[in-house]
C-alpha cells in the first residue's frame, strides 16, 4: 500500500468518523431514558439526591467540551490527509496542520483532567456537607493523549523546518 | 556586493539551440531552463552545470558572470 492510497483511506475514515461522532453521541443522548442524566451515567458519575436540572445542565454542557475537542482533532486529522492526497506532505501547511492535532490532543488531555473534579464537585455540591467532593486524578488516556501531544507538536515543528529546506531546494537546478 | 548573471541566453543564441532542446538534452525542465535565463533561481546543481556545458560546448564561465549591480 503507497502513501497516496493510505491518505485516500484514512481521509475518507476520518470524514466519516468527523461527521459520525457527534451525531451518535447526540442519537445516544435522544434515545436514552433519561437524557438529562446521559453523560453521569457514562461517566459512572455518583449525582446528590438534591442537583437541580440547572447544573445537570451545566454539567452536560461541560461533558460536551472534550467531545467538541474530538471531534475538532477529527476534522484537522481530515484536513491533515487531505494535504497528503495533493502531494504537500512537506509543506508549511502539513506542517501547521500536524501541529493543530497535536495541540487538540493538548486541550483534550487538559479538559479530561480538569473536568474530573469540576464534574465530581458539581455533582455532589447540592449534598448534605460531608457528602460533597472533589475528585482528582491521572488516567493513562490522559498520560498518552499528553504525550501524542507532545510528540504530534514537535514532529510538526520538525516537517516545518523540512518544508523549508524542501522549498529552498526546488529552487535550485 | 556581487551578483551572478546568467548569459544563457546568449550560448544558446551562439550554439543556435532551442531552450527545449537544451533541457530535453540535459534533462531537466523547460521550465526550469527558463527559470534560469531569467535568473530567478537560487542555485544550480554542479551536476546540471556540466550537463549543461557538455551539451553547448562551453564552460562554466561562458554561462555565468559575476557582476556588481548598478
Amino acid at each position: 500500500m503507497n502513501a497516496v492510497r493510505l491518505s485516500r483511506i484514512l481521509y475518507s475514515a476520518t470524514t466519516i468518523a468527523a461527521v459520525a461522532y457527534p451525531i451518535a453521541v447526540f442519537v445516544a443522548i435522544y434515545v436514552s431514558p433519561d437524557p438529562l442524566l446521559f453523560f453521569v451515567k457514562a461517566g459512572g458519575w455518583g449525582v446528590a439526591g438534591e442537583t437541580g436540572i440547572a447544573t445537570l445542565m451545566v454539567s452536560n454542557v461541560i461533558a460536551f467540551v472534550p467531545i467538541a475537542t474530538g471531534a475538532w482533532i477529527l476534522w484537522q486529522m481530515r484536513r491533515l490527509f487531505g494535504v497528503f492526497l495533493q502531494g504537500q506532505a512537506m509543506t508549511p501547511r502539513a506542517a501547521a496542520t500536524i501541529k493543530r492535532v497535536g495541540f487538540g490532543f493538548l486541550v483534550l488531555a487538559l479538559v479530561s483532567f480538569v473536568m474530573l473534579p469540576v464534574q465530581s464537585l458539581l455533582l455532589s455540591i447540592a449534598g448534605p456537607v460531608g457528602t460533597r467532593s472533589i475528585t482528582v486524578g491521572l488516567t493513562t488516556d490522559t498520560v498518552f493523549a499528553l504525550l501524542a501531544a507532545g510528540l504530534l507538536m514537535a514532529i510538526g515543528h520538525v516537517l516545518a523546518d523540512a518544508a523549508e529546506i524542501a522549498n529552498e531546494n526546488k529552487s535550485f537546478v | 556586493m556581487r551578483e551572478i548573471v546568467v548569459r544563457l541566453d546568449v550560448m544558446l543564441a551562439l550554439r543556435k539551440m532551442k531552450s527545449r532542446d537544451l533541457a530535453q538534452q540535459v534533462g531537466i525542465t523547460e521550465q526550469n531552463i527558463s527559470l534560469l535565463k531569467s535568473g530567478k533561481v537560487k542555485g544550480i546543481r554542479f551536476e546540471t552545470l556540466a550537463k549543461i556545458c557538455e551539451v553547448l560546448d562551453c564552460q562554466p564561465g561562458d554561462i555565468l558572470e559575476a557582476q556588481t549591480p548598478d
